[in-house]
């Protein structure tokens, strides 16, 4: 069970990230959009989580166009 | 495993690795503009190089620096370089390489009590200003380390840099540090992404020397294109098009021309999948260790044929480089890990595959530095791959000598990072963890601890029960519990085994505390004094410190200020240290009562700042009560009076009883010296409550003398001579010493001058005189006012002679004319002015004309003054008439 803390968020990089680069960011469900970004989304269990992520997007030298809150759903997550 | 341990450890080594500049890459292309551009940091106070991985950071400021490496101080950092005190370790390694200084930085640091960052990098600052040193200190990889502390020392450093010191950051995210400040004042040189790009033309050239033959204008076209001029990406590019044919590169450059993947994770893959079986197989694998040598792989994957691949993926670039060994490595062999973007890429590609694998291969190498003696190594992969188990033993193991290597910070995230029940079985390290919380005077924090590790005594070891006892010892002494505290103490005592230097040092500390708490001064002093060696031997200052501190006030109590002068002398080695505040503090307690203002103005102010520093509030509270009696022989009430409040403030914090005794002695005299009377008597009834034993007891009494003295209500005469009566005769187990007893005599000797029995005074204040002289006891004296002076004139004693010379020339003027020194002609009115004339270093020419005179008649009165007072030149007729109060205007 997730935390209370955790928070759906979405991420959005350029480029199409394939399998290798999925494997780095488990927490997260990747797409494919056709403007040629990948969206990540994925629950992460806090804020400390979320900076994780993103220094991993950085590390990767990926350019991030977006981050956001998803809305909670209730009964999910 | 040894049932405890003897001592400090020696420091961890410096990984010399870690400071070397890496060598370029034999294929580097050189880009003079850049080249330039970076050179300008040795005339740019900051110079910060931030962009994503793989931009050629690193190499550019090699490129850059190559030009003088004998003055470039680097420091490569890592993951577990995030911790002020490895950090600024490191700094110091690497300054003092090329510079000369910085070891005393690193020393300090490599201990569990050392002084707080900015205190030692003062210390350096200096160093490298006097010396006029030219460095430039590069820190490779800064976005690695998160610790604000580390970001607040680089501040301060940059703030406070000599000219010749210059800062160089790479990263790969703008650090936390006031960039915009350092921008606007022109201090920041930057250098970001789209400089660090490479052009179309240098694209082509790299392309060209990593292919060793020319490429086509649409190859190079596409790769920058799909790299947009990254490094790594450019590199990666010409890896995959290595031994392509020409469809292949075709093939390769339309996809990198109008493809939408990540670019960099297609060329890894192209470059995966040149790669035969068993060479695919070491990379992916050696990709998931943080630096490898073949032994080390072959272990972990079971294989035996690492060595050979290794040579086959170097000869082939594929991004293999040197590495620095990990820290209790076995010595000998190179350790090799991939630059690491690739790794990462690599890593994403392997975990693709079989996310089990790269968790279980970390495992095995976790196995393989525990037998290989690289126990935090270990530790660091036990963790990472969820082998907690593991990682609370070997952390179990390791953490004491961690602590008392300065790495409590680390202990202190490894628990955290430990599952609860995992945590739960590493006792050792929350015992040693406790350890770093009391040298840095966290006893809340600590209470907590050993509340904790209390329930689970049964499963420590008896030198472990024995350390957490020493703890508790130490607490219970802090919160005033004295007999719990002794009874603790004594049992650590009988039970430590005896190497254990530093439990037993820290249960005499308790002892000793607990002795004076309960007014014991003998045994306390002598209990203080044991702990000294031992604190030495265990290679502790903070102990030490705080004993030589205990002991100075205690000498001061008894009237020993020579020894109280000596015992708190500062130490070598530990200037600057919030440690040696409370000596300091000591000291200048000591030398008040001697009157030497000169020398406590001198030392009070660095003494307070380090009190301030270690936060102790016993301590900031001694450094306000001494503040107060210096404002107070200033003559400036007002401060004097402001210094008692803050005191009175920081008493709320938690202090020992004989503090708050202190504190409300003073307080009173205070109010009671201002005619606030009833103020006078709250401060002392509520501190009278507290059950103070010994000198604070005695202080109290005195101070309720002195109150009764000033207020004279019907009755209050004979109680304060009753009062300091019982002081002075006072012997035995509650002797209050005869520093205390001085204080008493010149009190009674004024209560009895004010009841009228003057024979009384005299003899009370005779005796308060000799027992003064040895050790120069002058502040209570002065302090005790007019009707004192009054009396020390009367005395004649030579001794009172140089007392009445301390307190102020109004008090002086009035005792000198009341009763002459015998034997001494006054002085007439016209060798008064002459005097006065002479303390303003006029010349006699000058002293003649604003008088009114001949030269010659000057010249008379001056031999004349110098007979009367006998002295023999211009300075001791001076100061000898300053004494006697001659210097005050006569005029009224």
């Amino acid at each position: 069970m997730a935390p209370a803390t955790a928070r759906a968020y979405e991420l959005r990089v350029e480029r199409h990230l394939g399998s290798g680069a999925a494997a780095l960011f488990p927490e997260f469900e990747l797409h494919h959009e056709p403007d040629g970004s990948t969206v990540l989304t994925g629950t992460l269990a806090d804020q400390a989580a979320l900076h994780g992520a993103l220094a991993r997007v950085r590390d990767l030298g990926l350019v991030l166009i977006g981050v956001r809150e998803l809305p909670r759903v209730h009964g999910a997550g | 495993m040894p049932d405890g341990p003897a001592g400090a450890p020696t420091p961890e080594p410096i990984p010399l690795a870690k400071l070397r500049p890496p060598t370029l890459h034999p294929r580097h292309v050189a880009r003079a503009a850049l080249t330039t551009r970076l050179a300008e940091a040795w005339r740019s106070p900051v110079t910060l190089v931030s962009a994503p991985a793989g931009f050629g950071k690193t190499s550019a400021l090699v490129a850059a620096m190559g030009a003088d490496p004998a003055r470039v101080a680097w420091v490569a950092l890592d993951e577990r370089d995030d911790d002020p005190q490895r950090f600024f370790r490191l700094v110091g390694a690497a300054l003092q390489r090329v510079s000369g200084h910085g070891a005393a930085l690193e020393r300090a640091l490599a201990t569990a009590q050392a002084p707080p960052v900015p205190v030692l990098l003062t210390s350096l600052l200096n160093a490298l200003s006097a010396a006029r040193s030219e460095v430039l200190l590069c820190l490779d990889d800064l976005h690695l380390v998160a610790d604000p502390q580390v970001h607040e020392g680089l501040e301060f450093l940059v703030e406070h840099a000599p000219e010749g010191l210059r800062l160089v950051i790479a990263t790969r995210a703008d650090p936390p540090l006031p960039l915009h400040r350092w921008r606007a004042r022109g201090q920041l040189l930057e250098v970001r992404a789209d400089e660090l790009r490479l052009s179309a033309d240098h694209t082509a050239e790299m392309l060209t020397r990593e292919l060793g033959r020319p490429v086509g204008e649409a190859t190079a076209a596409a790769v920058l294109h799909a790299t947009e001029g990254w490094a790594a990406g450019v590199r990666l590019a010409a890896l995959a098009l290595v031994g392509t044919v020409d469809t292949d590169e075709r093939a390769l450059v339309e996809r990198l021309a109008h493809g939408t993947g990540y670019a960099l994770e297609y060329l890894a893959e192209e470059v995966l999948a040149r790669l035969d079986g068993p060479l695919a197989a070491f990379v992916l694998d050696a990709a998931a260790l943080d630096a490898f040598t073949p032994d080390l792989v072959d272990a972990v994957t079971a294989r035996d044929d690492a060595d050979a691949r290794l040579r086959e993926a170097r000869e082939r670039g594929l991004f293999v480089q040197a590495a620095p060994p990990p820290e209790g490595a076995p010595p000998g062999a190179a350790w090799w890990r991939f630059h690491r973007l690739f790794r990462t890429l690599l890593r994403g590609r392997a975990n693709a595959v079989d996310a089990e694998r790269e968790p279980l291969l970390r495992r095995r190498a976790a196995a393989w530095f525990e037998d290989h003696g690289a126990a935090e190594v270990a530790l660091e992969y036990a963790l990472s791959s969820g082998d907690t188990r593991r990682g609370a033993r070997l952390l179990d193991a390791r953490a004491y000598d961690l602590v008392m290597q300065g790495r409590a910070r680390y202990v202190e995230r490894t628990l955290e990072r430990l599952p609860a029940e995992d945590r739960a079985r590493a006792q050792r390290a929350r015992l040693a963890y406790g350890w770093a919380l009391l040298l840095r005077g966290r006893y809340d924090d600590l209470a907590q601890l050993t509340n904790g590790l209390q329930d689970e005594v049964q499963a420590l070891s008896a030198g472990d029960r024995a350390q957490l006892l020493a703890l508790r010892a130490v607490l219970a002494d802090t919160r005033g519990r004295a007999h719990d505290a002794l009874a603790l103490a004594h049992e650590v005592l009988d039970a430590a085994p005896e190497r254990d230097l530093v439990t037993r040092a820290t249960a005499q500390m308790a002892l000793a505390g607990a002795r004076r708490e309960l007014g014991e001064i003998g045994p306390a002093i002598a209990a203080y004094e044991g702990a000294i060696p031992l604190s030495r031997a265990a290679g502790l200052a903070v102990p030490e410190g705080l004993a030589r501190a205990h002991l100075g006030l205690l000498y001061v109590q008894r009237g020993q200020l020579s020894k109280a002068i000596s015992v708190t002398q500062p130490l070598e080695g530990a200037a600057g240290h919030p440690a040696a505040a409370a000596a300091l503090l000591s000291r200048c307690a000591a030398l008040l009562e001697r009157d030497e203002l000169a020398a406590v103005r001198a030392a009070l102010p660095e003494a307070t700042a380090l009190a301030e520093r270690g936060g102790q509030p016993a301590v900031l509270v001694n450094a306000q009560l001494a503040w107060s009696r210096l404002r107070q022989a200033d003559g400036d009430r007002h401060r004097a009076d402001a210094a008692l409040e803050a005191a009175r403030t920081l008493v709320e914090r938690g202090v020992p009883t004989w503090v708050r005794a202190l504190v409300a002695a003073r307080s009173c005299e205070a109010s009671a010296a201002a005619g606030a009377f009833d103020a006078a008597e709250a401060h002392l009834v509520g501190a009278e409550a507290l059950g103070a034993r010994g000198p604070a007891r005695a202080a109290l009494a005195l101070a309720r003398a002195r109150l009764l003295l000033r207020r004279r209500a019907p009755g209050d005469l004979d109680a304060a001579l009753a009062i300091t009566s019982a002081l002075v005769a006072h012997a035995g187990a509650g002797d209050p010493g005869d520093g205390v007893r001085i204080g008493a005599l010149v009190v009674q000797a004024s209560t009895q001058a004010a009841s009228g029995d003057a024979s009384s005074a005299h003899t009370s204040l005779a005796r308060a005189v000799r027992m003064a002289e040895p050790e120069g006891f002058a502040r209570t004296f002065v302090e005790a006012g007019r009707e004192c002076a009054a009396l020390l004139g009367r005395l004649g004693h030579p001794y009172a002679r140089r007392l009445l010379a301390a307190f102020p020339s109004e008090v002086r003027a009035r005792v000198v004319d009341a009763a002459p020194e015998p034997g001494l002609q006054a002085a007439t009115r016209r060798e008064r002015d002459i005097l006065r004339a002479l303390a303003t270093a006029a010349s006699y020419g000058r002293i003649a004309d604003d008088l009114g005179l001949s030269v010659n008649t000057v010249r008379f009165h001056v031999k004349n003054l110098y007979a009367k007072l006998g002295v023999g030149t211009r300075l001791e007729a001076v100061e000898r008439a300053r004494t006697l109060g001659w210097l005050e205007d006569d005029g009224a």
